[in-house]
């Protein structure tokens, strides 16, 4: 177990159309762990052919099924990644050469996501989108929050962030305008969840405000705006998504 | 019963309803006969219908407006009444239907509707082709037929259109916000497809337009704000149909 080095790690919820491509880029790990979360489909069986680190259950918090996902590593280092993410050749050499020789805890990878087969590189972000995400780290460093949606992350005390890494994950993030309002209502229906049982849902004029500064955020600074119509999305849905969510915690139940 | 007697036949389109489709055929006896179109169904909404009626037709139609069509063609009274899975019509109504369609000398008219999200009534906002608050459901065979359009087609209407019913039907929209997107979701695929049959997918800039001019019709002229929330998602979804619909056009179907 000493040469465990490196850990990547996935949580998986029925993902049996593209969980063989996905972990097909793990080879450079020294283990693969995958989280089979409440799956009824072949995920389970794809996992077992490419590694015997299969850890099945059922979780209601998005954070406390990283977290056990992350538990269940034995490396000294760990990478987190999703289904709907790829890594190329490069970006795990350079995930390799960085634990050999970093002096610091976790580092940043930068991400591109993709809408059906469309590189989309700018505007993302207020929690509709990742443009890079903390995704390499040392055993420990990292804990996830309790939230059904966007779990906020603590690190430990005195843990050193390094340099973002250089090659790019790929992240196919939707294929298309109706996954777009799909991933928007189910974000925002988890998100309803968290707000009630925080007790506190806030208020419709806050957050109709919203609906403009986080637009503007997407739109204009992060210069969603050069992706034409996709950038106009995204942002229009980060900002749609505080509304909804209060909308639902307000009017609905579970 | 003899073609002769059938004064008035009620007439639904179903895709694949079997969750509901009982509850809404149990409100059609006042009819002579009902005529339901199986469009596509692979549930159990067939079963469902042969309890109520041996006039079932199956088939396969993209187009709304031909399928409506079809329907209507199909049925053999002199009176049509047309409704959906998604409405009941309460025993006041069909016995006015009842009574108008025995004296009136009109072709056509309207029958106003309560709008229900979840188990809210929403009187206010509706429009901006995301909702009605009254539609043309009664009417002398011959008088209606719809247009060829995916989503919301539009009616060519001959003959005297008479005054509105009073009673109003009841009409489950959505089960709540989600249905709601999912609704918009489906529609504005409708209404790319249109869109770029008929080569007029329109301008971003004006589609933007239409957000704030569509919001606030259904919000404000409309008074959607009277509903609490669930206005304020009416005229949403209402307000993003065209920029959505223009996008995925645009984005997704051309080239």
């Amino acid at each position: 177990m000493d040469d465990i080095r490196l850990s990547a790690v996935i949580s998986v919820h029925n993902e049996e159309a593209q969980l063989a491509d996905c972990l097909e880029g793990l080879i450079f790990a020294d283990e693969i762990v995958v989280l089979l979360d409440k799956c009824t489909d072949r995920s389970g069986e794809i996992a077992a052919t490419f590694t015997d680190r299969v850890i099945e259950g059922a979780w209601e918090f998005e954070g406390e099924r990283r977290n056990a996902g992350i538990e269940a590593c034995r490396g000294q280092w760990i990478f987190e990644i999703d289904a709907d993410e790829r890594v190329s050749e490069d970006l795990g050499r350079e995930i390799r050469e960085t634990v050999q020789s970093t002096a610091r805890d976790w580092h940043e990878i930068l991400v591109d996501n993709y809408i059906g087969g469309k590189l989309v590189r700018w505007g993302w972000g207020a929690s509709y989108g990742k443009a890079a995400y903390p995704g390499l780290f040392k055993k420990g460093v990292k804990t996830w929050g309790n939230a059904r949606v966007h779990p906020p992350l603590t690190w430990a005390q005195g843990a050193g962030k390094g340099p973002r890494l250089t090659n790019r994950i790929r992240h196919l993030v939707d294929r298309n305008i109706s996954d777009m309002i799909r991933r928007l209502d189910s974000y925002s229906t988890a998100r309803a969840k968290d707000l009630r049982e925080s007790g506190n849902i806030g208020s419709m004029a806050s957050n109709v405000r919203r609906i403009f500064s986080r637009f503007f955020k997407c739109y204009v600074l992060r210069k969603g705006y050069r992706e034409g119509g996709y950038g106009f999305l995204i942002a229009l849905f980060a900002g749609l998504y505080p509304v909804l969510s209060h909308l639902k915690a307000k009017l609905e139940e579970d | 019963m003899n073609t002769d007697e059938i004064k008035l036949s009620a007439v639904i389109p179903v895709h694949n309803e079997e969750a509901q489709l009982a509850e809404c055929l149990e409100c059609l006896e006042f009819a002579d006969e009902i005529v339901v179109l199986l469009d596509k169904c692979t549930d159990g909404s067939d079963g469902i219908a042969r309890k109520f009626t041996g006039r079932v037709i199956e088939g396969d139609w993209e187009i709304e407006g031909e399928r409506r069509n079809a329907a209507i063609e199909a049925c053999r009274g002199e009176w049509i009444f047309e409704i959906d899975a998604d409405e009941r019509v309460p025993e006041a109504l069909g016995r006015e239907i009842r009574d108008v369609i025995g004296k009136t000398d009109c072709d056509i008219f309207n029958i106003p509707v309560d709008n229900y999200v979840g188990r809210s009534l929403i009187r206010y906002g509706w429009g901006g082709l995301f909702g009605k608050n009254g539609y043309p459901g009664l009417f002398r065979k011959g008088v209606k037929v719809w247009g060829r359009e995916r989503a919301h087609p539009h009616l060519h209407v001959t003959g005297r259109q008479g005054p509105d019913l009073k009673t109003p039907i009841a009409h489950y929209v959505d089960e709540g916000i989600s249905d709601m997107l999912m609704r918009l979701d489906r529609y504005t695929d409708y209404r790319a497809r249109d869109l770029v049959e008929k080569g007029e997918t329109g301008s971003f800039p004006n589609m933007v337009r239409k957000i704030f001019s569509r919001f606030w019709k259904c919000y404000v002229l409309r008074r959607g704000y009277r509903e609490n929330g669930y206005g304020f998602v009416i005229a949403l979804c209402a307000a993003l149909y065209p920029v959505l619909s223009h996008l995925k056009a645009v984005l997704e179907l051309k080239e």
